[in-house]
């Protein structure tokens, strides 16, 4: 039994075809790039994973579990967690407050601990007080993982979380996403910056129009005819 | 936000013991009567606030459950005793609020809103096609035996456990799930929590303080008709809310005693009071959405930026 | 009595299309759900009172008057009122009750509460399969139906319906490709306000008309577009035939009192059952 496992999943939109029949499977502790154009179909994956769109077929099994369809809530409480491209902090809420609304289910710890555990961790402790609507955005990706987090996930899926920062952001947060690893998290992530990416990540998937095609370590990921084909002519894509 | 801070309780207590010490200073009637309904109202501004300013579903009928309220009393008060009229009519509120909030707190857009606003319009029919037991245009008569005085005081005691409760239920962990729901209710569920036991928690919670609020207006006003699902009951907690401030608490109490006491100002326009409390929502809701109660810290705002010192 | 519900149905069908429509295009094209829809209605049946009753015109002056004075109303609204707020759902919510509330107290002031009588445009009436109907009830659905279709070809075949559908759909792209989508809504507030008005001015002779007579058609226009989703022409036909036969039979068979809860009830468990109306395949 797989840790994570994904079988022919398939969904569209009327005509439009964003997932084409998707199927892999994830083991506890694994570290997952995904990889793809844009328009790919990799948000509308994690939409699905995470209950917000419901697929046209097939399944989604997690810890055994079927997850495919349940409602968002429930899959979180299950330990799967998830961040979003744009991060979406409760503004009117502190750094703190946002933690604080997290729901980590059977977690023994109080609610006070887990906040100051989570926020340590990605360096947000010392402003906590400080409302989450005038952070820079360094902070607030970092905010998203933290919350994402305080749910007490197993399984975390990071959606482009080092979009838009600049170098030293950047290293913090691989940094970050590398400690959360060894410390047991399996982690999935769809990221563009594909240098940071290959130097986390043990094993990546690419995936074009919904369909997935090519499955493998990041050293063969890059000589990968069909992932090559994908991106040419892609200025925004850079594989070296 | 003036939840946050110890304010608020101060606040609150300050103006109960205010209140409480008025019958030993004035004799008047009138006061007495001003104040005991504009007890009641902040209950009912509160109740509105919970569930228009803390999860962000505006309701535009909160009268529905201050008719129930009151007719479960009128209806019942003679049969099974005052007090179990009046938990009759909580009951009757929380399990319409649980009805009304499946159907309709899921979706996004206005579908509560206009569900909220229509639903007392049929009330108000209903009542008048079963004449039979709601007493139609005449309505019913309570007689409770309370005094003035007593009565007084247990709607003073009633705003003050309305209040201070709801003000502790906003401060929690529950109350900044409310908040989190109001800005991004995606957001809140990706990070566990069931949205919509929360969104039904603070409809029932809404519904409950005004079930019991409709029975206590029932026995003030020693009487209910079908006026109690009125539009305009709806409309004056609307303006309460929101020229005190929605999403405050306090903002709604104090919005009720200004308004109790404006509306008593403007009695002798008695015809044009319907008129002007519609003109009043509208400069509020255009000029001051806010409400008065965020007006210092809209002008602090305002200072801070022509100091330079802006964020 | 089935022939009762089946006539009369039909006729209400057309009625509340009307209304249903007009509803629907603001909330589709706009995305504003006016509460003071209903006040259209209401306002334009006192309108062609005034001006039969005390002005002494000729109804189909009158009529028209109805029809340029309540959408004269309804821009102004539009403008001074809704315009600054479009995007806050909640304040134009508030701000087009608290409006419909201020017409219809300016009504009560200026009318009082009693009934009106408005005379109706054609007197006499019509058997048909052993049912009375008045020829003015005839002329209404006539009426209706053809300014239904006319609204339809209209949305459907001309330019300016072109531009409407685009607006409602991507308001960001339409106005990218230089469409003043300010005036659109106008255009559409216009239209949906002279929708309402004629239904009023259509039924004010044999419907009683009060200055609250503005509510049931908001239930019903609000039950409409849930039943038969927005700015679907043959969904809000739809919607407005299961309302209108749900009250006929309601009126006929049961109680002609409990029209409203009926309507009520059927919204109710539509938006339990069907939220996205009956013709969605996308749930979202």
């Amino acid at each position: 039994m797989s840790f994570f496992e994904i079988r022919h999943l398939n969904k569209s939109f009327g005509k439009v075809v964003v997932a084409n029949d998707i199927s892999f499977s994830i083991e506890k502790g694994e570290f997952v790039g995904i990889i793809g154009p844009n328009g790919a179909g990799k948000t509308t994956l994690y939409h699905m994973i995470t209950g917000i769109v419901k697929p046209t077929s097939g399944e989604i099994l997690f810890k055994g579990e079927k997850i495919t369809g349940l409602p968002t809530h429930r899959i979180v409480q299950k330990g799967l967690s998830r961040t979003f491209q744009i991060p979406r902090p409760f503004k009117e809420l502190t750094i703190l407050e946002n933690i604080e609304v997290a729901n980590a289910g059977r977690d023994k710890s109080t609610l006070a601990e887990r906040a100051e555990r989570v926020l340590k961790q990605v360096g947000l402790w010392e402003m906590r007080h400080q409302p989450a609507g005038n952070l820079p955005q360094g902070d607030l990706r970092r905010l998203e993982v933290a919350r994402a987090l305080a749910t007490n996930p197993e399984f975390l899926l990071l959606d482009e979380p080092f979009a838009g920062l600049n170098n030293a952001e950047m290293q913090g947060l691989l940094q970050l996403v590398q400690e959360l690893h060894k410390s047991g998290l399996t982690i999935l992530i769809v990221e563009h910056k594909l240098k940071e990416l290959m130097q986390m990540v043990q094993r990546v998937i690419a995936i074009d129009f919904g369909k997935l095609i090519a499955d493998d370590i990041p050293q063969r990921i890059v000589k990968n005819e069909r992932v090559l084909k994908a991106y040419m002519g892609d200025r925004r894509w850079d594989l070296a | 936000m003036l939840t946050r801070f110890w304010n608020a309780y101060w606040l609150v207590g300050l103006l109960a013991l205010l209140l409480a010490l008025i019958p030993l200073v004035s004799d008047s009637y009138y006061l007495l009567s001003v104040l005991t309904l504009a007890n009641l109202y902040a209950v009912f501004a509160v109740s509105w606030d919970l569930v228009s300013g803390y999860i962000g579903k505006l309701s535009l009928g909160q009268a529905l459950f201050i008719g129930f309220g009151a007719f479960a009393v009128g209806m019942y008060h003679d049969s099974i005793g005052i007090i179990p009229s009046i938990a009759l009519g909580a009951i009757i509120s929380v399990v319409a609020a649980l009805i009304i909030g499946v159907a309709s707190l899921k979706l996004t857009g206005p579908y509560f809103s206009l569900t909220t606003m229509v639903l007392p319009l049929i009330f108000y029919q209903l009542t008048y096609t079963f004449r039979d037991i709601t007493g139609g245009e005449f309505g019913l008569t309570v007689s409770a035996g309370i005094g003035r005085q007593a009565l007084f005081y247990i709607t003073l005691a009633f705003m003050l456990i309305c209040v201070i409760g709801t003000l502790m239920l906003v401060r929690s962990r529950t109350g900044k799930i409310f908040i989190a729901i109001r800005e991004d209710e995606l957001g809140c569920a990706a990070l566990g929590n069931n949205v919509l036991y929360y969104k039904l928690l603070a409809f029932s919670l809404s519904a409950l303080m005004s079930g019991i609020g409709g029975g206590l207006l029932a026995i003030y006003l020693r009487h209910v008709s079908p006026t109690v699902f009125d539009m305009w009951q709806s409309i004056t907690i609307l303006i309460m809310g929101i020229a005190g401030g929605m999403g405050t608490i306090i903002g709604p109490v104090l919005g009720a005693y200004g308004l109790s006491f404006l509306t008593e100002w403007l009695r002798s326009t008695e015809q044009f009071q319907d008129f002007i409390y519609a003109g009043l929502l509208i400069v509020f809701v255009m000029l001051l959405p806010q409400g008065i109660i965020t007006l210092r810290r809209q002008f602090s705002a305002l200072r801070k930026k022509t100091d330079g010192k802006g964020t | 009595m089935i022939i009762d519900i089946v006539i009369f149905g039909l006729i209400w069908t057309a009625i509340y299309a009307l209304i249903g429509l007009g509803f629907s295009l603001i909330f589709g094209v706009a995305n504003i759900m006016n509460l003071a829809h209903g006040a259209f209605f209401m306002i334009a049946s006192y309108i062609v009172f005034m001006l039969t009753a005390q002005a002494h015109l000729g109804l189909l002056w009158a009529a028209l008057g109805a029809i340029i004075f309540t959408i004269i109303i309804a821009v102004l609204i539009y403008w001074a009122f809704i315009r600054p707020m479009r995007n806050a759902m909640t304040q134009v919510l508030i701000i087009t009750l608290a409006l419909a509330m201020l017409l219809e107290q300016i009504v009560l002031l200026v009318f009082g509460p009693e009934p009106r009588y408005v005379p109706s445009i054609l007197t006499g009436g019509v058997n048909i399969l052993g049912v009375r109907v008045t020829e003015q009830q005839l002329l209404t659905f006539f009426i209706a139906i053809i300014l239904i279709a006319v609204v339809w070809m209209l949305l459907s075949k001309t330019n300016i319906g072109r531009i409407v559908r685009a607006v409602s759909q991507d308001a960001e792209m339409a106005s990218m490709l230089g469409v003043d989508t300010e005036r659109v809504y106008m255009f559409v507030m216009a239209l949906s306000a002279a929708l309402a008005a004629t239904a009023g001015i259509l039924v004010a002779p044999f419907l009683t008309v009060t200055p609250t007579m503005g509510w049931s058609p908001i239930l019903v226009a609000f039950t409409i577009v849930v039943l038969g989703g927005l700015g679907n022409i043959w969904g809000t036909l739809a919607g407005a035939m299961i309302v209108a036969f749900a009250e006929m039979i309601t009126s006929y068979a049961i109680h002609p009192q409990l029209k409203d809860a009926v309507t009520f009830t059927i919204l109710i468990l539509a938006l339990i059952f069907k939220p996205n109306g009956l013709f969605s395949r996308e749930v979202k």
